[in-house]
């Protein structure tokens, strides 16, 4: 099956063994179900009888997978049924088939959509459970059927905004993606941001309140929504990549660019992970880079081309590499700019046209580095090598045209470089740029000069730079007959036929006429036709102005934007965003913009929704079996959550275990797992120092989590300072 | 809305490009297996992790990931985060590999389907990923060792019984913490920390370093019985002059943990890791430092070299020299000063470390010499130690360091000619030169070509070389481990010393040395 045959016929004799008292055999049937159940509609319906009787097994591996299984089988007659398995699900006294149930809902829903209100119902059930277990699989599960039933969310914002350091790194995942859009859906973006922000986290709230307290409109973050950019940091250092990207994305979506240095380590540190995740890391830095490039300019080092990375890889780091350039010290844009000419004598022509262009969008940021990067590209210029040569000039040209004035020299310099450079765009190239400053001060500059030496050698010229000569000499003549008739429209026939002898026995006007008497007879046609066109453009000498118009008007400024230039707009994380195609990715949305104030929920959702949670949570801590314990994990104790572990005795930091006796009270009816029994055998003796020492680290441990406390009820006590603002 | 769909493993080098694995989370796939190996191969070869294949209906998201010999693809139709998808598929992979044992090849695949299908099923709930943790999965499905025995140990023997043995064997409870497995027992209890270090290096043709970084990783193997907890203490190096109170958390950089590792007990103190370990192997952390904090900072490593191009009488010739210096290494253990790892718990200290010598030794000195293309055969080289191969575009050159002529320095040289590759616009060239060259003195265009050949050679020079080593015993940012302590948890019995071992191994991953 594994390989891809098709199984099917051997349907009913596995489907037999569904009632296998073994727990391997019963999986393996199990996926054989998933896999083949829909097109054997009636024979599956079989086995239904059967898992419906696993609901009740003692074991909750074996609940858990009946769920998942019924679930999965699409068939739609037993649509009903599994809404029913659901519900148990939800209520069962395991996280992990709670678990399970979560994952079942959108299952659910997709068998029978009118099951939509029944199943909503459950998730928010689900999502306010004490198990970050069960509360992760919910997300999940909202994601997938629901993702725009925000409401559903605000009673369990903060919550989940607490729990999201304790979940796993999937779930994490999951509650990251759904808070970005709830909160562009739930705070409003006020106009007026605050200039400074608080250096520490244990900065922000008391700044707040203070601010709060004295006057009710500066301007500032939700505090809600700084809760979530505050539980954020300590998951830069989850060992999962996709998680360091999905809060890269929270900070870059939600939070004031202040945030992101946070940030710039964690992301450039990506790069020491393989390439498909340093590809994708990559990417993501890009496209923060392309609007806020200052936070990574500590970290050029960590971008030098290596030479073992492929293609996609280096074109990413020199774009980095030029995105934070005018935002470095002088000693790193040195070795940014060492780095590209380095790169540029490479032999991987690829390599070298992308470091040439990186010189040139270096040099677009400023006046003062496009001085040092022409330097760089000049000295291109000589080598042997075409491409480099070829790919220099044309960078060099966007330099130059960018600030005419200051490089005249420039020019000249490159017109020597006529002499030697082979490479037939190149020479295009120059000749152009020759032609195009062919009129500064009034003549006295090579281009003439220029034209000279090359109409000697027309006929060995490429077709390229053919054409270019002609278009030179067409410059020239225009230019010169500008000069010689300062005011062309003013005074026409006056000079009479003299001045007009004079003009023609001009050299120029001689060169010119000889350059088009070579290309007349050139084998290229197009050259003959252009020659023709020019020919006629200034056959009269007197009228210059549609050639001028047409030869001499001013060039616009070519810019060479960043080659992902776009891909800031598309959601940082997504696929979207690594192909950089916005609207053909099925599925691809948008971030939804900031809402507006006067539409934005009131903040009391989610207080009441608090408090609330706080007056249920002795029952729901009755049904979450060990999560309380467990629900520190991370963040906290040394969980050794099994039940009969939480004895009244322990330390009443969490709020769960303030409800006493209730896990013990529920000792009786929980399946007793082997781990207990084994665990009370060993460790009655044990138990009280341990317990004791616990109880030390754990005061000490659970600092954080004590201080989100806190901030959450400082949190609500403003709100109600403020009598809630709507 | 995003969901892995399936996944697809081929086997790359098999003659015909043959599917090993196909598992779906969803319903069958609109696109079948080997037209999406059929578009995979249609990029050429570095190919990014993920592809747009816009010509299937619909159009298919393809993530991709190569693994010794295989080939993973796994398709999406419609928007998902890609790491999450290409995460996924490492954790499938190391999964796979901690269950059939490395290296994961095709037919270990295909001698365990029952278990791989289990694994995957397990590991994504209807494309959502779902317990990936390797503990958490031992718990629900048996290793193959396991069951192997157990259908041995009872063939022959009624279905009743097989029942019942597999139900004593297979636990009904599911661990509390998610990456531990339950009742874990161990007849020794031992530990083991391995921290390894990859350098990766730039140095500039001067010979100015630009850049060094030693990326970290703590691996660590707990055989632990029961539920321990643990607490694990780096020093930082008193190389970089540390001031007292500095903690190696301004050393070690953007570190990254397991989930089992609090990281409030981080940030509160940092340099100390705690922990209750999953049982088996595992990464702890991984981090980073940079060995060049500041500008004016030497770095210091075992292997340099020296290299010179467009050398000899033709300027065709280049040639590398090696220098491998132990001398400068101070050894990672503490030798007397500092307390040795282990001796506070009074643990022996494993024979890895301990025994053999408190020396670094260098081992695996590796030059990799990128060819550049015009490069058609090495002439008349010679090589002073070591052997070298030439194959494609690049010349491997091996230094052996150990055994009889093992010296604390010592020193190597490479040395070749090139021939290049007659291209075609060379010849192009050539014949410009001459048509150029034909009204004017033969002799100029003598020089002429001779500079050209020059500037051709220039070319075909070697732009870098590349040094691989390792070190045992050694590590490049002085970081080591303090100690290892149990400093709670249960289910270990009261007397019961566990064997605790430290290693410390550098490797350069890559110095790229310029000229």
């Amino acid at each position: 099956m594994s390989r891809g045959t098709d199984c099917s016929e051997f349907f009913a004799d596995v489907v037999k063994n569904v009632a296998s008292p073994t727990l391997e055999i019963k999986k393996l049937v199990y996926i054989y179900l998933l896999r083949y159940a829909e097109s054997e509609p009636d024979l599956a319906l079989l086995s239904i009888n059967t898992i419906q009787k696993a609901l009740n097994d003692q074991n909750q591996v074996v609940r858990a997978m009946a769920i998942r299984v019924m679930s999965g089988i699409r068939v739609p007659v037993i649509s009903q049924i599994v809404a029913l398995a659901v519900k148990r699900g939800v209520t069962d006294m395991s996280a992990y088939v709670r678990k399970c149930a979560a994952l079942a809902i959108p299952k659910c829903y997709k068998l029978d959509p009118t099951t939509m209100l029944q199943l909503t119902e459950h998730l928010s059930t689900l999502l306010g459970d004490k198990s970050y277990y069960v509360v992760g699989a919910a997300v999940m599960a909202f994601l997938e059927m629901c993702p725009d039933r925000y409401d559903l969310i605000h009673p369990h914002y903060r919550s989940l905004v607490k729990m999201l350091i304790d979940m796993d790194e999937w779930a994490q995942l999951a509650v990251l993606r759904l808070l970005t859009g709830y909160a562009r859906k739930s705070f409003p973006l006020k106009k007026r941001r605050r200039k400074k922000v608080a250096n520490g986290d244990a900065g922000f709230y008391s700044d707040e309140e203070a601010e709060i307290e004295s006057a009710g409109k500066v301007d500032m973050l939700d505090p809600d929504l700084e809760l979530l950019l505050a539980a954020c940091p300590p998951l830069l250092q989850s060992r999962n990549s996709a998680v360091i990207v999905a809060v890269a994305r929270v900070y870059r979506h939600l939070a004031p660019p202040e945030y992101l240095t946070k940030l710039a380590g964690p992301l450039a540190s990506l790069l020491r992970t393989e390439v498909d995740k340093q590809h994708i890391a990559l990417i993501s830095i890009v496209s923060i880079a392309l609007e806020y490039p200052q936070p990574f300019s500590a970290f050029a080092t960590h971008f030098l081309v290596h030479h073992l990375d492929p293609p996609h890889i280096w074109r990413l780091k020199l774009e980095v590499l030029t995105l934070i350039f005018p935002f470095v010290d002088t000693h790193t844009k040195n070795l940014i700019l060492s780095e590209l000419e380095y790169f540029a004598q490479g032999y991987d022509k690829e390599l070298v046209k992308e470091a040439v262009r990186a010189i040139g969008r270096c040099a677009q940021s400023e006046t003062r580095n496009a001085v040092r990067c022409l330097r760089v590209l000049l000295r291109q210029v000589e080598s042997s090598d075409e491409t480099l040569v070829a790919e220099s000039l044309t960078v060099i040209r966007h330099i130059i045209q960018q600030k005419p004035t200051a490089h005249s020299k420039t020019v000249i310099r490159l017109a020597k470089a006529l002499d030697t450079t082979t490479n037939p765009t190149a020479r295009a190239s120059i000749i152009w740029l020759v032609g195009e400053f062919s009129g500064m001060d009034d003549g006295n500059n090579v281009a003439a000069d220029t034209l000279r030496i090359l109409a000697k050698d027309f006929p060995s010229e490429s077709d390229q730079a053919k054409q270019q000569i002609v278009l030179l000499a067409a410059k020239v003549y225009a230019h010169h007959l500008n000069r010689i008739r300062p005011s062309p429209s003013g005074q026409d026939d006056t000079n009479g036929s003299d001045s007009e002898d004079e003009a023609r026995s001009h050299p120029i006007a001689l060169l010119f006429s000889y350059i088009l008497l070579l290309a007349r007879y050139d084998m290229s046609y197009d050259l003959r036709d252009r020659a023709r066109l020019y020919k006629s453009l200034l056959a009269n000498p007197s009228s210059t102005q549609l050639a001028t118009l047409f030869l001499l008007a001013p060039k616009p400024t070519p810019q060479a934007p960043s080659p992902s230039y776009g891909r800031q707009d598309l959601t940082l994380g997504s696929a979207a965003m690594v192909l950089g195609k916005n609207e053909s990715i099925r599925g691809y949305e948008p971030l939804p913009d900031w809402i507006s104030i006067s539409r934005a929920p009131s903040p009391s959702l989610r207080e009441s929704a608090a408090t609330e949670g706080n007056t249920s949570k002795g029952t729901l801590a009755a049904i979450a079996i060990g999560s309380g314990t467990k629900g520190s994990a991370r963040s906290g104790s040394p969980a050794f959550g099994s039940p009969a572990f939480g004895s009244p005795k322990f330390p009443q930091l969490d709020e769960t275990r303030e409800t006493g006796p209730a896990p013990s009270k529920f000792n009786g009816k929980v399946e007793t797992s082997l781990e207990d029994f084994l665990a009370s055998d060993d460790d009655s003796e044990e138990e009280e120092e341990e317990e004791e020492e616990e109880e030390e680290t754990e005061e000490e441990e659970s600092e954080e989590e004590d201080d989100d406390d806190d901030a959450d009820d400082e949190d609500e006590e403003d709100a109600k300072l403020l009598g809630g603002p709507k | 809305m995003s969901a892995i769909e399936a996944l697809y493993i081929f086997d790359r080098f098999a003659p015909t490009p043959t599917i090993v694995l196909q598992h779906e989370w969803r319903s069958r796939s609109p696109t079948s297996p080997t037209s999406l190996l059929a578009h995979y191969n249609a990029h050429l070869a570095p190919r990014p992790a993920l592809l747009y294949v816009p010509t299937t209906t619909p159009p298919t998201l393809l993530f991709s990931f190569e693994h010794n010999n295989l080939l993973l693809l796994s398709p999406a139709t419609s928007e998902i985060e890609p790491l999450l998808v290409l995460e996924f598929l490492h954790r499938v992979v190391d999964v796979l590999e901690d269950y059939l044992g490395p290296p994961l090849i095709a037919s270990k695949i295909e001698g365990s389907y029952d278990i791989v299908a289990q694994l995957l099923c397990e590991m994504a709930d209807d494309g959502i990923p779902f317990t990936t943790e390797p503990n958490a999965l031992r718990d629900l499905v048996l290793p193959p060792s396991l069951i192997g025995k157990l259908f041995g140990s009872v063939t022959g023997l009624p279905g009743n019984s097989l029942s019942s043995i597999s139900g004593s064997t297979h636990t009904n409870a599911i661990s509390t913490i998610p990456w531990r497995r339950a009742n874990v027992k161990h007849t020794n209890n031992e530990l083991y920390v391995d921290v390894i270090e990859l350098i990766t290096a730039t140095i500039a043709p001067s010979g100015r370093p630009l850049s060094a970084r030693a990326n970290g990783t703590i691996a660590f193997t707990s055989k632990l019985s029961g539920v321990p907890d643990l607490l694990l203490t780096l020093q930082a190096p008193n190389s970089h002059k540390q001031k007292l109170g500095e903690k190696p958390n301004s050393i070690l950089q953007y570190p990254v943990f397991h989930p089992c590792v609090r990281l409030s007990r981080w940030r509160d103190h940092p340099g100390e890791l705690s922990f209750v370990p999953p049982d088996g192997k595992f990464v702890l952390a991984s981090y980073e430092v940079n060995l060049l904090p500041s500008a004016k900072q030497q770095l210091q490593l075992p292997v340099t070299i020296d290299m010179k191009t467009a050398i000899g009488p033709d300027e065709d010739e280049f040639e590398v020299r090696v220098f491998v210096n132990t001398t400068s290494l101070t050894p990672a253990v503490g030798n007397g000063s500092s307390p040795a790892f282990g001796s506070r718990s009074g643990a022996t200290r494993s024979p890895a470390f301990g025994g053999s010598s408190n020396v670094p030794v260098v081992e695996e000195v590796a030059i990799t010499i990128p060819l550049p293309p015009a490069v058609k055969t090495l002439v008349a080289t010679r090589c002073s130690r070591g052997e070298f191969h030439h194959e494609g575009r690049e010349v491997l050159w091996k230094i052996p360091t150990t055994g009889s002529g093992a010296a604390p320095s010592s020193t190597a040289t490479f040395r070749t000619g090139v021939q290049i590759r007659a291209m075609a616009d060379d010849d192009d060239d050539d014949e410009e030169e001459d048509e150029v060259g034909e009204g004017e003195e033969k002799k100029d265009a003598g020089t002429r070509k001779a500079s050209a050949r020059k500037r051709r050679f220039k070319m075909a020079m070697p732009r870098c070389a590349i040094v691989n080593f390792s070190v045992k015993g050694w590590l490049a940012s002085g970081v080591r481990v303090d100690s290892v302590k149990i400093v709670g948890g249960r289910g270990m019995g009261e007397g019961v010393k566990p064997y605790k071992g430290v290693k410390y191994i550098t490797r350069a991953g890559g110095i790229e040395v310029r000229c």
